[in-house]
């Protein structure tokens, strides 16, 4: 019994320093993901404006002597700009979706607890490498590939070689392999991903169709005020709700520019987090403080995106 | 050099033109009529957002020149409403070769 309970002092007292660690990788994990997330929020935001214009269009033309033109035809022809299927086959998200992969497997890491999730999480990550490749090509239109085929071997070989150390020894060794590995490519990807986000116009098409719905819900509310029956009270209650579109118009391009400045972020704390793990620290100032900066980022977008969700949820 | 941009933006300003024309207008009919050369342009724009364009085209020239040709006629017909049923001849005219530009493009999306 005594042997027993030693035993479990010795094994909760290695679980307790794998924690070191995890916490700062873990942290720069959680918030890559978050930010890669608000990513896609961006392209899922272009087709709710796009939808909410075709709506306020035929809304907005099928009325008076036109209403009987309204028909099922017109709702057929309402459709989402990128369908889910279109959506999977864009370059940019595909990269993004890499890049989620990667912070996933990287939390999943550095919160392992056991030998063998270490081993799990480790091929998992090299698996993501592969995904790279195959995301980096594809933006890039040729063979090129981010790793050779020698560096994931000596990749794969350095995971390998861990082995069946002392838990935490082997996760330290595990994420300074992986995240060293990673790094110039990291870099690469997510210069993709800002270079695309940057130059493929959705701030733009969101910005026109919000302005569209906005031009039109103003013909209605001047429309209804001429009328002079209604109430003060529920046309200033229509004045804000008007004015809640307008600053979400406004905001739009903020909406692409806060994303571009996360993908930014994720690249420098990675790099950041290569730097010190080269030295083997694997918790210090600079880590904390590239992950702060990530959280700041990622609690502004949250911001922005509550406030774009309230103004066009009436 | 031309881009996705450029004709992005002449979208843009011909979609903003063509709905100052419509608030203006006070026929219903041609009201009507320009409100769907409207969602025509917007359609396409929705579209080239997610295509990688041939900018070295010659059709893509000659859409640009029929955006930037169907932007002028609605400012003009904007003061001068007389211009309005020329205006939506335009602004078909312009549809027709930026779909044919659009639709050359067929399951290529890498932005």
């Amino acid at each position: 019994m005594i042997r027993f309970w030693l035993c479990m002092a010795a094994t909760m007292l290695m679980l307790g320093c794998t924690s070191v660690p995890s916490n700062q990788i873990g942290a720069f994990s959680q918030s890559s993901l978050a930010i890669s997330e608000q990513v896609d929020a961006v392209f899922d935001e272009f087709n709710n404006a796009s939808l909410e214009r075709q709506f306020t269009d035929v809304a907005a033309n099928y009325k008076g002597d036109f209403a009987e033109r309204f028909n099922q035809q017109l709702l057929a022809q309402i459709n989402a700009p990128i369908s889910d299927e279109q959506k999977r086959q864009l370059a940019i998200y595909r990269a993004n979706q890499s890049l989620s992969q990667y912070a996933t497997a990287l939390s999943e890491l550095s919160n392992a607890a056991v030998s063998q999730d270490i081993d799990a999480a480790s091929i998992k990550l090299y698996g993501t490498f592969t995904s790279f490749n195959t995301q980096y090509q594809l933006l890039n239109g040729n063979d090129k590939t981010l790793f050779d085929n020698e560096s994931m071997a000596t990749i794969q070989a350095a995971i390998s070689a861990i082995g069946n150390e002392i838990i935490e020894q082997k996760k330290r060794r595990a994420l300074k392999t992986i995240i060293m590995a990673a790094s110039a490519n990291i870099d690469n990807i997510c210069d993709v991903i800002i270079e695309q986000l940057a130059h493929a116009g959705v701030a733009d098409g969101i910005a026109a169709s919000r302005k569209y719905v906005l031009l039109k819900q103003i013909e209605e509310y001047r429309l209804l005020s001429k009328k002079g029956s209604s109430k003060l009270k529920a046309r200033t209650k229509e004045v804000k709700r008007l004015w809640q579109l307008q600053q979400a118009l406004v905001n739009t391009h903020l909406l692409v520019t806060v994303s571009i400045d996360g993908v930014k972020e994720i690249q420098s704390a990675h790099k950041v987090l290569a730097t010190e793990l080269a030295q083997d620290i694997y918790a210090s100032v600079a880590i904390s403080n590239a992950i702060g900066r990530l959280q700041q980022i990622n609690k502004h977008f949250k911001a922005l995106e509550t406030s774009l969700l309230e103004s066009s949820s009436e | 050099m031309a881009d996705n941009k450029t004709i992005r933006l002449g979208l843009v300003d011909a979609i903003n033109q063509m709905m100052r024309l419509s608030d203006v207008c006070d026929d219903p009919d041609h009201k009507f009529e320009i409100n769907l050369k409207v969602r025509a342009l917007f359609k396409i724009l929705d579209r080239v957002i997610v295509t990688t364009l041939q900018t070295t085209d010659a059709d893509f020239e000659q859409a640009l020149l029929a955006l930037d040709a169907l932007t002028q006629q609605a400012n003009s017909a904007t003061a001068s409403l007389t211009m309005v049923a020329e205006t939506i001849t335009k602004a078909a005219d312009a549809i027709g070769k930026i779909e044919k530009l659009v639709a050359g493009v067929v399951g290529i999306l890498a932005i």
